[in-house]
């Protein structure tokens, strides 16, 4: 039942969401052709026109996953997809991960063009792409990441896909919750309410986690004068108190405390399991 | 073995009691006319048995099991509100349960269709709430469902397309199911009930066969509700 709810949920979002991609590479092309030919007065429109779209996609494709999610969950689709017999948590999670591919590839195109903007800006100034390159080797090198090039890659895609997961878990868990008989009386505004508390506690817990978790990034700069990363167990308030006690830091290293990215998987993780009770237990189409 | 049992069911909204501590039993093989006022507590009803409302006290079972996956698979369910995405042609529609239900009949629901006089190519979005209407009714009564629960299934449309529908319906209907239908149109369809629910204020006011009420009034069943729910609404 699970692969047929992901197979129409595909077939329900590819009418729009796919669109905005393409127009957002329809546009990018635009730019990558008047550029060949040189049509500056064209290029400088595209340009401008790509960056409003690089914007917007992202934007457009979290409000149509909203959208859809509160009128197939909480409006008068639900009316369909509550008495379709399958377990409610289950349509939560075929939403989820249709949600997630959606996102994804609206940040990969926002990659892609933005790296297309990079080579074109490039071009326009007399730079090759090996110099783009070289000066991408110093500025690794002067965070003294050199070493650590998998190390990197990984927790960038790691944090590429938490930050999706927690994105989309704030606004399924708001939304479920937000709908629920008891705030139905605040119609649309039950799920904003929501949201909004939602944000200010996960900004406060995060706040706290980074301040108070001993686990760091030491940050420091070698005598070659680049900087060095190294994870410490100290926790950064401590580090913060000592250093406005004594005027300036104990050692030369600065601390920035990573305990919130400990924490968020646990958040996300609780808030999804809670979403998928309120969707199992609590439902209440108006 | 009844076919739907509730016991003791309440629910309310906020401070007003919408189902007040109800019992009802009915048995499969008749179809149930639900009649009642606006506000009188039927919609609430339809959507508790179809799993749409959670939030209420008292037991109910359909098919001796409690609400949940099971019933949804023997329950099929007609509600007053559009529930098709309006990109989604009727063959969409009809592809999307086919997918889901497994008691549902492709061919029967496409001649349905054909019946109803409905272009299965035609997008739900250029439909009228009519034919939207007669569309939801085919996917429902597509179904070889135990139970069959309509809201309203004629409260939108013209007299003439209600004995299409109504037409439809009782061909479609097997005997050995149950059929709940609301309604507040009971002169135009009072003819195909077995037995009415005569639903006020969140209570039952009468729950009788249909032939009873004739030979006990001397009256349609019309009338008697008439007079039935003036005396309330004037108490």
């Amino acid at each position: 039942m699970f692969s047929k709810l992901v197979k129409h949920e595909f077939r329900a979002t590819r009418r729009v969401i796919p669109f905005v991609f393409l127009l957002t590479v329809f546009i990018a092309g635009m730019m990558t052709v008047s550029v060949a030919l040189n049509l500056e007065a064209i290029v400088g429109i595209t340009m401008g026109l790509l960056i409003i779209m690089l914007i917007a996609e992202v934007i457009i494709t979290y409000a149509l996953i909203v959208w859809r999610y509160y009128k197939t969950m909480c409006g008068n689709e639900a009316y369909l997809s509550h008495t379709l017999p399958v377990k409610p948590h289950l349509l939560m999670w075929s939403k989820f991960l249709v949600s997630f591919v959606w996102v994804a590839i609206s940040y990969l195109v926002l990659a892609a063009c933005m790296v297309l903007l990079i080579i074109i800006f490039a071009k326009g100034t007399g730079t090759t792409l090996a110099e783009i390159f070289d000066q991408l080797k110093i500025f690794w090198q002067a965070f003294g990441l050199r070493g650590h090039e998998v190390t990197v890659i990984v927790s960038i895609i790691g944090l590429f896909i938490l930050s999706i997961v927690s994105g989309l878990t704030q606004i399924f868990f708001s939304v479920s919750l937000g709908s629920t008989s008891k705030l139905h009386k605040y119609g649309i505004g039950g799920p904003i309410l929501v949201y909004v508390v939602l944000y200010f506690v996960l900004q406060i817990v995060s706040m706290a986690a980074m301040a108070l978790v001993p686990l760091a990034f030491a940050v420091q700069t070698t005598e070659a004068g680049e900087l060095s990363f190294r994870i410490v167990s100290r926790n950064m308030l401590e580090w913060f108190i000592e250093t406005i006690r004594n005027g300036e830091p104990v050692s030369n290293a600065g601390l920035v405390g990573i305990g919130s990215y400990l924490i968020l998987p646990v958040l996300v993780a609780v808030l999804l399991y809670a979403t998928a009770r309120i969707v199992d237990r609590h439902t209440s189409v108006r | 073995m009844s076919m739907i049992m509730i016991e003791n069911l309440n629910k309310s909204f906020g401070t007003k009691e919408v189902l007040k501590d109800m019992n009802l039993s009915l048995e499969p093989g008749q179809i149930v006319g639900l009649v009642g006022p606006n506000g009188s507590g039927k919609t609430t009803l339809l959507k508790i048995l179809a799993g749409l409302t959670s939030d209420y006290t008292g037991t109910v079972r359909i098919g001796g099991k409690p609400l949940g996956v099971e019933t949804k698979a023997m329950v099929s369910y007609l509600p007053e509100k559009t529930y098709l995405s309006d990109w989604m042609r009727c063959v969409d529609a009809i592809d999307c349960f086919n997918d889901f239900y497994s008691d549902f009949d492709r061919n029967k629901a496409m001649e349905m269709l054909v019946q109803l006089r409905l272009d299965p190519k035609q997008r739900i979005k250029t439909m009228s709430k009519g034919m939207q209407e007669k569309l939801q009714l085919t996917l429902v009564m597509g179904r070889q469902a135990r139970v069959y629960l309509l809201d309203e299934p004629i409260g939108g449309v013209d007299p003439a397309t209600r004995s299409v529908i109504l037409d439809a319906v009782l061909k479609q209907y097997s005997e050995d199911s149950l059929m709940v239908f609301a309604t507040h149109l009971i002169a135009d369809v009072e003819r195909i009930f077995d037995r009415v629910i005569f639903l006020g204020f969140g209570e039952i006011k009468l729950h009788e066969e249909v032939d009873k009420i004739r030979e006990k009034y001397g009256k349609s069943v019309d009338e008697v509700f008439r007079e039935v729910f003036s005396c309330l609404v004037s108490l």
